[in-house]
């Protein structure tokens, strides 16, 4: 079709699949803003708008959630426009608007930049400049470092790329606070060690999928054990950087416990993965480690979110 | 008057495939390097212009329905942070 070859991705790939013209839904819409990411972006954006110190007014701070969720979404999006040739190779991705022909490319794009540059106005007229050019600095460094440049061309990609991901938090914090602290940047640092050991994870028992798309993730270029090594190394930092808004006096001793008890199983799994290298039982580890690191960042936003609440609580009954 | 040799037919186009049907397009330059005055039917068929499948007319219209809802809430939520920016004091002013 027409359409799919316009200036897409860095091979100008089709998208895989005839374009069904005029048949795209709103739930197709939907899709591209990848809402199970947006969601973990809300969540760990609410954290750090409700830990921010300000009294933001709660219509003013739902404003800046939704522009910091929409320009998560537009940022996939935009993603899913430029890789929409990998997005058809592989099997967890090949259903997606693009590559099942249900959104041409050229309306995927054209989708992904109305909602970037609407999300960062709005947050900038209503909220604060500053969170509006962290967003902006987020979607840029989403779609332009990570999805068009490293993604393609380095193992690394996701660990440098990660950044984007980590960045919400910040985000959501100087909407609320007009500046930012040593407190979000400890936010970022979390998500930012979380994200190498939980995509090596998926990508130990995904690398077939990875090879065929042609994307150099760690365990396709460097191979499984050095994956499995770069794992360990990194839930070994991860646990004592997620206990340091304890130990530094800016969260709680339940936020505490949960974070020393929860790093620790975070690096028994790494363990198992480093140990465990072939047959079913490696798949096993790999895919145990994935759902626990899921559940590992959710339990750490939460306990923040859970004692920011608490606090709010109490300061609006001091009873 | 000069006129177009070429004539439309409606209703017929390359699109078909998916039950679409278009005129011919018409590129505005040619038009104008040319000076052709093209003479559109004056009575169109029902035939005539993009006629959608059903599946089409259905997600088009849902498509419709979401962008009239999201603009909405959008001018709701611009109404609301209006309100809240300009604070009760907007009221407690001199006449």
């Amino acid at each position: 079709m027409s359409d799919v070859g316009i200036g897409i991705g860095p091979s100008a790939p089709q998208a895989g699949a005839e374009l069904a013209e005029g048949l795209a839904t709103p739930r197709d819409y939907i899709a591209l803003l990848k809402p199970r990411v947006m969601s973990l972006v809300v969540f760990t954006a609410l954290a750090g708008l409700l830990r921010a110190p300000g009294d933001l007014h709660p219509l003013l701070g739902f404003t800046a959630l939704l522009c910091i969720a929409v320009g998560a979404g537009a940022a996939g999006a935009l993603n899913m426009w430029w890789d929409a040739d990998i997005d058809a190779v592989m099997s967890r991705t090949r259903g997606r608007p693009i590559p099942a022909g249900r959104v041409s490319p050229r309306e995927a794009l054209a989708f992904g930049l109305t909602l970037s540059a609407f999300s960062v106005v709005v947050l900038g007229l209503l909220v604060n400049v500053l969170a509006a050019a962290l967003l902006a600095f987020t979607i840029a460094f989403y779609v332009g470092v990570y999805t068009m440049w490293l993604k393609r061309t380095t193992p690394q990609n996701i660990v440098i790329g990660g950044l984007a991901g980590a960045l919400p938090p910040l985000v959501a914090w100087a909407a609320a606070a007009g500046t930012v602290s040593l407190e979000p940047v400890l936010m970022v640092a979390i998500i930012f060690f979380w994200t190498p050991p939980h995509f090596w994870a998926l990508a130990l028992f995904r690398a077939d999928d990875y090879a065929r798309a042609g994307v150099p993730m760690l365990p396709v270029v460097a191979g499984a054990d050095q994956t499995r090594l770069q794992i360990l190394l990194y839930a070994l930092v991860l646990a004592p950087v997620a206990a340091s808004p304890a130990l530094l006096g800016f969260a709680g001793p339940v936020y505490g416990l949960v974070a020393v008890l929860a790093g620790a199983m975070m690096v028994r799994l790494a363990v198992r993965v480093f140990r465990t290298r072939q047959g079913e039982a490696a798949v096993k580890a790999a895919r145990g480690l994935f759902g626990f690191s899921i559940l590992y960042l959710f339990a750490l936003f939460a306990t923040l979110l859970g004692e920011a609440l608490a606090a709010h609580l109490v300061e609006a009954r001091p009873w | 008057m000069v006129t177009s040799s070429r004539t439309f037919k409606p209703g017929v186009d390359a699109g078909g495939e998916h039950g679409r049907r278009r005129r011919p397009p018409v590129s505005a330059n040619a038009t104008v390097r040319s000076a052709p005055v093209i003479h559109l039917p004056r009575q169109q068929g029902p035939e005539d212009g993009v006629v959608l499948t059903p599946e089409q007319s259905r997600s088009r219209r849902a498509r419709s329905i979401a962008i009239a809802l999201v603009l909405a809430a959008l001018a709701l939520l611009f109404y609301a942070v209006t309100i809240v920016k300009l604070g009760p004091g907007v009221l407690d002013r001199p006449l």
